[in-house]
């Protein structure tokens, strides 16, 4: 066998176990960022709902993303069996496992606009539609044989693809299960509903922070050349410069250097680059982290002033920086690097408004598909189910009780957190 | 009833009155419990009402000296349960730190608090500097005023320039929280019952009171009062910074605002409530007194080297 093959194929094996490893990132943020009387909820949902996403994905979800179709959507390979096919120089089994990982990481995007409120029915229901009627589509469109794929979309490793497209739909959640109970004041003003473990925030972002170099470097889709390297680089860059931005933004601005804040920042840096790192220059990766760092934070700001409740600060990290990852490739794309990875050198490098046009197309058409097709499952679900938050009784006690009969910390949950916000 | 136009000085002395009149009513019924007292004593104020800085709401912060044995320590300590039940009557909550004279540490004979004193300052830790900084500010208000007098001398010839008790009370009292962020907006509460407000008393008052008292420990100045103590300090020295001149000024701005709210968080104010040129003297304000503070803390932790 050749041997460049086999080294391709075990890559993307190991880049596809960090990438679904990254989901333990997510069990410790979402839990650390939420109340200790929802961490066992929080972090036993994501392990369902992958193996939700993974189902769909082999049912459908593949099919409609990479199989024959048209423009808009693909029609063949659904129940996917296939051992005998090679994809971009890749067993189709190994590819598949690869994209399976990202279909799993856009649904638990999706599901940080569901925390601390959401029945556990509408999880189960919407990760079925969610993965098989939201992201391929987009998916689709970009990464297959879709009509923004033609018109050179660069999306590396699916900055609008996975993170605009899970953060829109959590943006529909939040909007349609409105704010948790005690978070906004009668006369407006907003609670800090802080999370219970900043430790375990911190450590799922590191988490993250190392399975985004399979997420990223992994989407070179091989060995050869070693351009991974170069990948690993500049996401390595963005990732510290959105943290070092976010720090100082909100030092500067609230006088305190704020865990939680820095910590987004981090992620709004590694999301950012997702679109763009295999298109930019190493400056231009550090830009972009600052950026991300920089609106993550003003992001937050702007959701809570708009009293739209999102625990995780999904809308701000993955939405907010994912539109900015996909935008800044149309400033700051180098010629060689276009030319080599697909479409057109950026702004900066004199491209023109061609590769911006096209970058800003993707996102907005994305990202409106992504927000009108979730809301409208949702507010079918909430229809069909009688609704898909929990009753202001069960939200008191904790979903970790109320949903699942036992806490995540029996000895340690405090009594007013049993019964009161 | 408080007269909603009294000045800043005018509303002391109504708070005084009101004090003073427990007091009063306190003796009365502790006499007809326990008899006539068996000893002078001395009531004083501490906290703000010592320094006579009280808001339009104020929490209770007291103590009795006593002249006698520590073994009537239980009619005074009944007094003062009197005298905190009668403010509590009119409208001063209990301090939530039991900074009153029903509590022991807070009821004590004369020979008792020069121990306590000793004690405080040979414990060193954080929380017993912050009682002897308690003290530093207390002004009798009924009773035999000398009783106080003689321990606040004692207590003041102990912090001597450039000793180590003056060294712990500087950083005690190092004042780092910024009141304005990089792009020159006054830094309010992010969330909470007062989302939006900020706290004028820490933000605007607290460095130049921490100074004013640093200084009142180096010089000896005997008032207690901010505005005394900065007028006392004034000119006694070449080397000593800049007096900030405006802090009545800052008082009166303050009680302007907290009567406009009738808030329980009398120190939180909505700066969106400012004039433009109120806004740029809070600003000015803030910036000033930092800076007074960072000054008094350089020169007398110098000092302290320098021994």
């Amino acid at each position: 066998m050749d041997e460049i093959f086999l080294m391709n194929n075990v890559f993307i094996i190991i880049c596809f176990v960090l990438v679904l490893l990254m989901q333990g990132g997510f069990i410790l943020l979402e839990a650390g960022s939420t109340r200790m009387k929802n961490a066992g909820h929080i972090a036993g949902k994501t392990i369902f709902t992958v193996g939700i996403a993974s189902l769909v994905f082999w049912a459908v979800g593949y099919g409609f993303i990479y199989g024959e179709g048209n423009l808009f959507i693909g029609l063949s390979d659904f129940f996917y069996g296939d051992f005998t096919s090679e994809v971009d120089g890749l067993a189709g089994s190994v590819d598949f496992m690869f994209q399976l990982a990202f279909a799993a990481i856009a649904l638990t995007i999706a599901f940080g606009g569901f925390a601390e409120r959401a029945k556990l029915s509408a999880y189960i229901v919407f990760a079925v539609l969610f993965s098989a009627a939201v992201y391929p589509v987009v998916a689709h469109w970009i990464w297959g044989d879709g009509w923004l794929a033609g018109l050179g979309k660069q999306d590396f490793a699916g900055s609008t693809v996975v993170h605009l497209t899970g953060a829109m739909a959590a943006l529909a959640a939040t909007i349609v299960l409105k704010p948790r109970i005690g978070k906004y004041n009668k006369d407006g003003s907003a609670n800090n509903l802080a999370g219970h473990n900043q430790v375990y925030t911190a450590l799922g972002v590191l988490l993250l922070w190392v399975g985004w170099f399979g997420f990223n470097g992994g989407s070179t889709l091989g060995v050869e050349g070693a351009f991974f390297g170069y990948v690993s680089l500049t996401t390595q860059l963005a990732a510290a410069a959105g943290a070092l931005a976010a720090m100082l933004t909100v030092m500067a601005l609230t006088g305190k250097a704020d865990v939680p804040t820095m910590l987004n920042g981090a992620l709004a840096g590694l999301v950012a680059i997702t679109a763009s790192t295999a298109f930019v220059a190493t400056w231009a990766a550090v830009v972009i982290g600052l950026i991300a760092g920089v609106l993550v934070y003003l992001s937050m700001l702007f959701f809570d002033k708009m009293k739209i409740d999102d625990p995780i600060f999904a809308l701000s990290v993955h939405g907010v920086a994912g539109i900015w990852g996909t935008l800044s490739t149309g400033f700051f794309a180098t010629p060689a690097l276009a030319e080599m990875n697909g479409g057109q050198a950026g702004l900066l490098y004199g491209g023109g408004l061609a590769q911006l046009g096209v970058q800003f197309t993707g996102v907005a058409v994305s990202g409106i598909y992504a927000f009108v097709a979730a809301f409208i499952i949702l507010k079918a679900m909430s229809a069909v189910l009688g609704g898909i938050r929990v009753s202001e009784e069960e939200e008191l006690m904790g979903l970790d009780i109320s949903e699942h009969g036992s806490y995540g910390y029996p000895e340690n949950i405090r009594e007013d957190e049993k019964f009161g916000a | 009833m408080l007269n909603e136009t009294l000045s800043q000085h005018q509303l002391n002395q109504w708070h005084d009155q009101q004090a003073y009149n427990a007091c009063e009513c306190a003796v009365t019924i502790t006499e007809r419990a326990w008899g006539r007292a068996p000893a002078p004593f001395v009531f004083f104020l501490t906290g703000s009402g010592g320094r006579k800085e009280q808001s339009v709401r104020s929490d209770q912060d007291h103590g009795i000296i006593f002249w006698g044995k520590d073994e009537e320590q239980a009619y005074f300590q009944y007094l003062g349960e009197q005298i905190t039940h009668q403010l509590e009557k009119a409208g001063y909550p209990r301090c939530e730190g039991k900074v009153m004279s029903n509590h022991a540490a807070w009821c004590q004979s004369y020979h008792a608090w020069f121990s306590q004193i000793d004690e405080w300052l040979e414990e060193n830790s954080w929380s017993s500097l912050r009682y002897l900084l308690i003290f530093s500010d207390a002004r009798a208000l009924y009773g035999a005023k000398w009783l106080l007098d003689d321990i606040k001398n004692s207590l003041f010839q102990q912090i001597a320039p450039g000793s180590n008790a003056m060294k712990r009370l500087i950083e005690n009292t190092a004042h780092r929280q910024r009141g304005i962020n990089a792009i020159g907006q006054i830094l309010t509460v992010s969330n909470g019952e007062y989302q939006g407000t900020f706290n004028f008393k820490e933000q605007v008052l607290y460095p130049v009171v921490h100074a004013a008292r640093l200084w009142a420990f180096r010089e000896n100045l005997q008032p207690t009062s901010t505005i005394e103590r900065l007028g006392a300090l004034q000119g006694k020295h070449s080397n000593t910074p800049q007096v900030p001149g405006w802090f009545e000024k800052a008082l009166e701005l303050r009680l302007k605002y907290c009567r406009r709210d009738k808030t329980e968080g009398i120190h939180f104010i909505n700066p969106g409530y400012f004039t433009k040129s109120e806004t740029a003297l809070v600003k000015k304000w803030m910036t000033d007194g930092a800076r007074f503070m960072r000054k008094t803390e350089q020169q007398l932790l110098h000092e302290c080297k320098k021994r």
